[in-house]
C-alpha cells in the first residue's frame, strides 16, 4: 500500500493570519503615506495653495447666491405651484437672512484661508485618507447652512405632520388611546372642536407651502450626504484593502494555500507509487475577502423602505452609520 | 323530514327535544312544535303619519339653517352687509339664547358653571380675532371652483352626520365638518372683519342652535314645530331673494322631505318581517343595581 508523505507547516495556521493581517496594515499605511506625500509635492509646487485659496471664497460666494436664487424662485411661483404667499414670504426671508449671515461669515474669515489651507494641506504627510477625511470635513463646514435650512425645514414639516394627524382624528371624533396604543372613540367638549378644526384648517392648507421647502432642502442635503458618503467609501476601500496579501499572492502564490492537489508521478507496478503534491493557491476574490483588513467601515444605517418612510414624515436622517466597538 | 307525520317517526316512545339522550328518530327529526315559539313583529312600533312629520321637522330646519347661512354668507360677499352690524346681531342673538336656555332650564342643577361658559365664550372669540388674518389668505391661490365644492361637500357632510337622535352634545364630524366648510366660504370675504362675522355666524347656527333647540323640546314641547317652521321659512325666505329658483327647489325638498316621506315610512311598515324566538341574544332587563351594595 503506498501512501504519501505530507510536509506539515511548523507554524500554526492562527498566527500565519495574523501576521499577515498585520502586514498588510503596515503595508497599506506605507502606500497611504506615499500617496499622502505624492500630493504634498503635487499640491504645494507652483503656489497651488494660494489659488485654491482664492477660489474658495468667490466658490462660496457663488453658492451662496445660487441659494438665494432658489429662494427667490420659491416664494415667486415655483413651477407654477401656488403657494400661500404670506407663509411664503415669512420663510422665504428667513432663510435669506441666515443666507446674509453666512456671507458675512464667510467674508470675515477670508484673510485666514490660505495660512489655514497651508496648515491643512501639510497634513497629508499622514495619509492620503487623513486628506481625504479632511476634505469631507471642509466640505461639511463649507455647507454647513445647508444642514441648517434641511433641520429647520424637516422640523416644521414634521410637526405640521404630527399636528394634522392628531387633529385628523380630533375631526372625526376619535383620540390616540397611548395605554393601549390604538384610536379610540372620545367626546370632545365644544372649545376643543372648535379650536380643533381651526387648526386643522390652517395646518391643512399651509401643507403645500411648507411641503416644498422640506423638499428642496432635503434634496440638497442628500446630495451633500451621497458626496460626503463617497469620500468615506473610498477612504474605507484605501484603508482595507489588502496590499500585501494582493502582492504576495501575485509574487509567491504558495505561501497562500487553500489546499493540495496531487500529481502523479511515476505509476509503475512493484514499485511504490510516486506522488507530487502541489499547492492550490488561494483565489483573489478569497484573498480579498479573508484578509480584508476590519475598519470603521461606514455603511447605511436604513434599509430604503425605512429611508423613505423617515423621509415622508420629516424624521431627521443621518444615513450613514459608523460601525463601533459597543453596540447601543 | 317533515313533522310528526314522516316514516320514520316510531309512535311508541314521544320524542324529546334534547341532545344528551339517544333517541331512535333520526337526527333531523322535528315534531308539530317546530316553531311553535317564533313570533312575528313583537317590538314594531305603529307609525303615525302627524307624529312622523312633526320628528322630521328637526331635518328640515337642518337642511334651512344651512340654507340661511349661505344666504348671510352671500350678502356678506356682495357688501351688502356690515360686518359689525351684523356682529352686533349675532351678539345680541347669543345674549338672547343664551337667556332662552337658563329660563327653560328652570334653574335647576348645572353641569357647567357661569364662568366656564363665560370662559368659553372668550376662547372662542380670542381665537378667531387672532386667526382671522391668517384665515382670510388661506384659501388665496385655491381656484374659486375648488373651494365652493369643497364647502358644498363639507355641508352636506354636516347634514348626513348630523344626530338627530341626540343633538345636544353636538356630533364630532358633523360639527367640524360644519366649521371647515365655513372656513372655506369665510376665507373668500373681503376683509379680515368679514371672516370674523362669519365665523361667529357658523358658531351660532350650527353649534349653539341644536343645542337650544333641543332644550325647547325638552321642556316646551308644544313650540317645537313652530319653530322649525320659523327656520324653514326664514331659509326659504333668503335664498329666495338671492336665487328664486332656488327658494323654489328648497321649497320642494322640504315638503318632500316632511310630508312625502313619512308617507313612505308608515306605507313600508306593513311589509316588516322581523322575526323573534329563543334563539335571539339575552337581553337583560332588570336593574341590576341591587346587586352592587
Amino acid at each position: 500500500m503506498a501512501w504519501a508523505c505530507i510536509a506539515v507547516s511548523r507554524t500554526a495556521p492562527l498566527n500565519f493570519h495574523d501576521d499577515l493581517i498585520k502586514a498588510n496594515i503596515f503595508v497599506s499605511f506605507l502606500v497611504d503615506i506615499a500617496l499622502g506625500l505624492l500630493l504634498i509635492s503635487w499640491l504645494y509646487r507652483e503656489n497651488r495653495i494660494s489659488k485654491l485659496a482664492d477660489t474658495l471664497v468667490p466658490v462660496a460666494d457663488r453658492v451662496a447666491k445660487e441659494l438665494q436664487e432658489l429662494l427667490e424662485w420659491l416664494m415667486g411661483a415655483p413651477a407654477g405651484l401656488k403657494m400661500n404667499r404670506a407663509l411664503d414670504q415669512v420663510l422665504g426671508r428667513f432663510f435669506l437672512y441666515h443666507i446674509h449671515l453666512w456671507i458675512s461669515y464667510i467674508h470675515l474669515m477670508s484673510p485666514f484661508i490660505e495660512r489655514i489651507l497651508w496648515y491643512v494641506g501639510l497634513s497629508g504627510c499622514l495619509g492620503l485618507t487623513f486628506a481625504l477625511s479632511i476634505l469631507s470635513d471642509i466640505v461639511a463646514l463649507l455647507t454647513f447652512h445647508i444642514y441648517c435650512f434641511y433641520v429647520y425645514g424637516a422640523r416644521l414639516y414634521c410637526l405640521k405632520i404630527y399636528g394634522l394627524s392628531s387633529l385628523w382624528r380630533l375631526f372625526r371624533g376619535k383620540k390616540w388611546n397611548v395605554l393601549r396604543q390604538r384610536v379610540d372613540s372620545c367626546s370632545y367638549d365644544l372649545d376643543q372642536l372648535f379650536i380643533g378644526t381651526l387648526l386643522f384648517t390652517i395646518l391643512l392648507f399651509l401643507l403645500p407651502t411648507t411641503a416644498l421647502y422640506y423638499l428642496v432642502f432635503t434634496l440638497l442635503r442628500l446630495v451633500m450626504v451621497l458626496f460626503q458618503g463617497v469620500i468615506h467609501l473610498s477612504v474605507d476601500f484605501i484603508n482595507s484593502l489588502p496590499l500585501f496579501a494582493i502582492g504576495l499572492r501575485i509574487c509567491r502564490p504558495y505561501r497562500l494555500a487553500e489546499g493540495v492537489k496531487f500529481k502523479v508521478l511515476c505509476q509503475e507496478p512493484g514499485t511504490p507509487l510516486h506522488l507530487m503534491m502541489e499547492i492550490n493557491p488561494l483565489k483573489c476574490s478569497s484573498v480579498l475577502q479573508c484578509y480584508r483588513t476590519p475598519t470603521y467601515s461606514c455603511y447605511p444605517k436604513d434599509s430604503w423602505a425605512a429611508l423613505c418612510k423617515k423621509l415622508f414624515v420629516g424624521e431627521l436622517i443621518y444615513p450613514w452609520k459608523q460601525k463601533t466597538a459597543k453596540t447601543d | 323530514m317533515g313533522a310528526d307525520s314522516g316514516p320514520g317517526a316510531p309512535a311508541a316512545v314521544p320524542w324529546r327535544k334534547v341532545l344528551y339522550e339517544r333517541q331512535p328518530f333520526p337526527d333531523n327529526y322535528v315534531d308539530r312544535r317546530f316553531l311553535e315559539e317564533l313570533r312575528r313583529n313583537i317590538r314594531v312600533r305603529q307609525y303615525r303619519y302627524w307624529a312622523v312629520v312633526r320628528e322630521t321637522g328637526l331635518i328640515a330646519q337642518q337642511v334651512s339653517c344651512v340654507a340661511v347661512f349661505f344666504t348671510l354668507w352671500s350678502y356678506m360677499e356682495q357688501g351688502e352687509l356690515v360686518p359689525s352690524a351684523v356682529l352686533w346681531v349675532c351678539l345680541g342673538c347669543a345674549l338672547l339664547g343664551y337667556g332662552l336656555y337658563e329660563i327653560l332650564g328652570g334653574f335647576c342643577v348645572r353641569e357647567r358653571t357661569r364662568l366656564a361658559d363665560l370662559q368659553s365664550a372668550t376662547i372662542f372669540l380670542a381665537f378667531t380675532f387672532g386667526f382671522s388674518p391668517v384665515l382670510k389668505t388661506l384659501t388665496e391661490s385655491v381656484s374659486t371652483d375648488t373651494v365652493h365644492a369643497m364647502s358644498a361637500v363639507m355641508l352636506l357632510a354636516h347634514l348626513v352626520s348630523f344626530p338627530y337622535a341626540q343633538p345636544s352634545p353636538p356630533g364630532s364630524l358633523s360639527l367640524n365638518a360644519a366649521l371647515f366648510g365655513s372656513v372655506c366660504l369665510a376665507s373668500r370675504l373681503p376683509g379680515a372683519l368679514h371672516t370674523f362675522t362669519m365665523l361667529s355666524c357658523a358658531l351660532l347656527v350650527f353649534a349653539l342652535w341644536p343645542c337650544l333647540l333641543h332644550r325647547v323640546r325638552e321642556r316646551a314641547e308644544w313650540s317645537f314645530p313652530w319653530a322649525a317652521v320659523l327656520v324653514c321659512l326664514a331659509g326659504v325666505g333668503g335664498l329666495g331673494s338671492l336665487w328664486p329658483e332656488g327658494a323654489l327647489l328648497l321649497s320642494l325638498a322640504l315638503l318632500t322631505l316632511t310630508l312625502v316621506c313619512p308617507l313612505l315610512l308608515v306605507h313600508l311598515q306593513r311589509h316588516k318581517d322581523n322575526i323573534h324566538g329563543p334563539w335571539d341574544e339575552a337581553e337583560i332587563r332588570e336593574d341590576l343595581s341591587r346587586f352592587l351594595n
